[in-house]
């Protein structure tokens, strides 16, 4: 499991990949992957492109994600989901929450 | 006499420093214990008791050793090998040589006090 | 240096006087004995620190001491340095094997002494740190072990005033599952029916117990008081947001079973597909998840909206929580919602469903990690009555049983124009179980009798004036200008029951208003004829199929509704 973040588009777009298994132990680098980055950040991609695997703590992490960037007024996206991770999120309806690509 | 033939002289000066002004002491008990060793050797021998004879000769051995002895504890050693396989033909011969050895470590320690 | 005291077993006084002097230059307390056995006193009464052991030894020998010794030592770290002339590789390596820690060879080189004990220091200071790190954690683990059975306890006597076993329900829930965030709740309906909720909380362990204990709370409490599961997923959804952090939440489906009217009512939010068997078990239809987990909206955006289906007795509700799909297996393959659904074809016999997907899932399962967290629940379609009437549970109140009270207060103008007291009437109200099933309908009774006893009464305005779309626009503005002037008036309420027989009560409300009253004698005949009694402006054909009577009083500023219950419904 690896948490990397990487920032695009003039510095507005923050991405987060998370390869391997996205649960629990993943709890830590997520978060230090999105707090603290600069204000000039409006857009939060999380690509899961490499992702095996999702749980409910990871659901929680998302929410935390979401709630960082403005709760309802966030624009996150979900990218590169697997026939296994799309179908968790969409048991979920987290395309409620979330734009889902 | 050659001190060197009879001892490791760079571990018995070590020796000397270690034990400081105890170093006389060690001197004496190891003069003291060892004494009877010989007649005891002896002793075993002419009983045939190859379990004793190795016993002593390991004895005497360490204690030579840490006295930087080292010829008279290689003589105990080879007393005690024989003694280990029970095989005490001629070691009458040796037991003398080690009293001997002995006897002149017992000098040499004994100017150094 | 720390000092430490260390024993010297050797049968050679010139090797013991050599090997303490050393030591006690290096600061250390020195203790001897001459011999195995001594050595094994000594250690009993002074508890030396390390050991210097000489391998051949009268008495008894440096190997069976050392055995005695790390005996008597037990848990209690006593490193043991062999001293030894014996030079091969093998009888240096059965030392060890005997017990011994590290060895020393003759000629004793100080250095080299000096070290091994140092090194051996270090390591009995490690080894007191993970000792003490041990006590701790198992200490800590303890306290939780305690914290968790007392939660436990708590949480059963919550979750369990339900009805999970009623004969139509067969269940499978972990007796841990409080721990796993897993919660199966069931209760019947004052008006008959039942509502069920299986619910999956995220995370583990207690913070799971905890959200589950208010949400139990709720579910049980509103459903005895007659509330509609939409009414109660919507309480629900609310407190889970206020008090779970952001991230927590909990996966439910929930269900609402009328017998009346042989249907369901679903909203389901995270959970896997349930199963929905009927029509002799030859349809099998999949209820997909459409909403987010509670927990997670606010209660704007919440989304109450729930599916229906019809179910006749006989027909088969299935659902579970992903704990079953995700049980693994030795290779560490998932149970699986293929494997699932095969369960479902063919099936010759609705009623060996349940016990086969226990053992299919038991099974497969076999020797793999036993999560327990495998919750299943079956519900079947019964026909109305056939439960046995004990297992209602009926909240209780203070005013529950069919006795005597009276409850009167007085609104006066500050009041009225605040404070809106419908809820606190309907509260007493619903403290009559017998009431609760007709909450509803009560409550459009009550609301027309404040607002013509406030509207009409006290603020005197005329309800003829909303015959038509600009009269009523009209009316509410007037009725906001005249809100603010009012100066004097009040409302009395007044709430009675007595009980009319085993079984039975007769409940009275009455509104007594400051105002003008009006001619309610012609009115009152109207009414009396039990037609839709044109009263204030607005048709109120549930009166009269509810109240036994609605009488106006004095100059037409009072009116007293009353009604029996059990209700004959129409």
């Amino acid at each position: 499991m690896s948490v990397q973040a990487s920032v695009a588009g003039n510095g507005t777009e923050l991405t987060i990949r998370v390869d391997g298994r996205f649960d629990f132990s993943a709890h830590q680098e997520f978060r230090e992957a999105y707090e603290g980055v600069s204000n000039d950040i409006s857009q939060f991609v999380v690509d899961l492109g490499a992702t095996s695997y999702l749980d409910s703590s990871a659901l929680g992490m998302l929410l935390l994600l979401r709630d960082h960037a403005g709760g309802d007024s966030a624009q996150v996206k979900i990218v590169n989901c697997n026939e296994d991770v799309r179908k968790i999120l969409t048991i979920s309806n987290f395309e409620q929450l979330f734009t889902i690509q | 006499m050659n001190k060197a033939e009879h001892f490791d002289l760079d571990s018995l000066s070590m020796l000397e420093e270690v034990m400081e002004d105890e170093f006389p002491e060690l001197i004496r008990v190891f003069l003291v214990d060892s004494a009877p060793r010989c007649d005891a050797l002896r002793q075993a021998n002419d009983s045939q008791n190859s379990d004793a004879v190795r016993e002593i000769a390991h004895s005497f051995k360490g204690a030579s050793a840490n006295l930087s002895a080292v010829r008279l504890a290689e003589l105990c050693f080879e007393v005690e090998s024989a003694g280990r396989e029970g095989q005490l033909d001629g070691i009458s011969e040796k037991i003398d040589a080690i009293e001997q050895e002995f006897s002149k470590v017992q000098s040499i320690l004994q100017s150094m006090i | 240096m720390d000092q430490i005291r260390i024993l010297i077993a050797d049968d050679n006084a010139s090797d013991r006087l050599l090997l303490s002097k050393i030591i006690k230059k290096q600061g250390h307390d020195v203790i001897q004995a001459e011999n195995g056995k001594q050595a094994i006193d000594l250690y009993s009464s002074e508890k030396p620190d390390i050991i210097l052991m000489d391998v051949l030894m009268p008495e008894m020998n440096g190997k069976e001491a050392t055995q005695a010794i790390k005996e008597i030592a037990g848990e209690e770290l006593v490193p043991i340095i062999f001293l030894t002339s014996l030079a091969d590789a093998q009888s240096l390596a059965d030392c060890l094997d005997a017990g011994g820690d590290d060895f020393l060879t003759k000629p004793y080189n100080h250095i080299i002494l000096k070290a091994k004990i140092d090194a051996l220091v270090r390591m009995k200071k490690m080894h007191t740190t993970m000792q003490k790190q041990r006590d701790t954690i198992a200490e800590n683990n303890q306290h939780m072990l305690h914290e968790q059975r007392v939660a436990k306890a708590v949480f059963d006597n919550v979750a369990h005033s339900g009805c999970l076993d009623a004969s139509n329900i067969r269940y499978m829930l972990s007796p841990l599952a409080v721990f796993n965030g897993d919660v199966l709740l069931a209760a019947r309906k004052p008006s008959g029916g039942m509502h069920i909720f299986l619910g999956d909380f995220t995370g583990h362990g207690l913070p799971a117990a905890i959200g589950a204990m208010p949400m139990a709370e709720i579910f049980y409490g509103m459903t005895a008081k007659g509330f509609a599961l939409r009414d109660i997923l919507r309480e629900i959804n609310l407190k889970l947001k206020s008090i779970l952090p952001v991230g927590f939440f909990c996966c439910a489906a929930v269900v609402d079973l009328s017998f009346t009217k042989r249907n369901i009512s679903v909203w389901m939010g995270g959970v896997p597909d349930c199963y929905l068997l009927t029509d002799g078990s030859k349809q099998l239809k999949e209820i997909r998840s459409s909403h987010l987990p509670l927990g997670v909206l606010g209660n704007e955006q919440f989304d109450d909206s729930m599916t229906e289906h019809s179910m006749e007795p006989g027909d088969r509700l299935f659902m579970w929580s992903d704990g079953i799909i995700e049980a693994r297996n030795e290779q560490g393959d998932m149970f699986g919602e293929e494997r699932l659904k095969g369960l479902f074809d063919n099936p010759d016999d609705s009623e060996a469903i349940f016990d086969a997907i226990k053992e299919s899932v038991n099974t497969f399962v076999g020797e793999g990690e036993r999560d327990d967290d495998t919750t299943l629940i079956e519900v079947r379609m019964v026909e109305d009555g056939e439960l046995v009437q004990s297992q209602v549970e009926v909240s209780k109140g203070p005013v529950s049983k069919p006795i005597d009270w009276e409850m009167d207060f007085k609104l006066g103008i500050e009041t009225l124009r605040h404070f809106n007291p419908l809820p606190l009437i309907m509260h007493v109200m619903m403290e009559v179980p017998a009431l609760r099933a007709m909450g509803g309908q009560l409550y459009t009774v009550v609301a027309e009798l404040y607002s013509n006893a406030f509207e009409h009464g006290v603020l005197k305005l005329d309800s003829s004036l909303k015959q038509n779309p600009q009269g009523f626009a009209e009316y509410y503005s007037l009725r906001e200008r005249r809100l603010k002037e009012l100066q004097e008036g009040e409302v009395i309420v007044r709430i009675q029951h007595i009980p009319n027989g085993e079984g039975q009560g007769i409940l009275k409300l009455s509104l007594i208003d400051s105002g003008d009253g009006f001619d309610f004698h012609s009115k009152n005949r109207e009414f009396n004829e039990a037609n839709q009694g044109n009263f204030c402006g607005r048709g109120i054909p549930l009166i009269s199929s509810l109240c036994h009577s609605l009488e106006y009083k004095g100059a037409g500023n009072e009116v007293e509704a009353e009604i029996h219950w059990p209700v004959k419904s129409s």
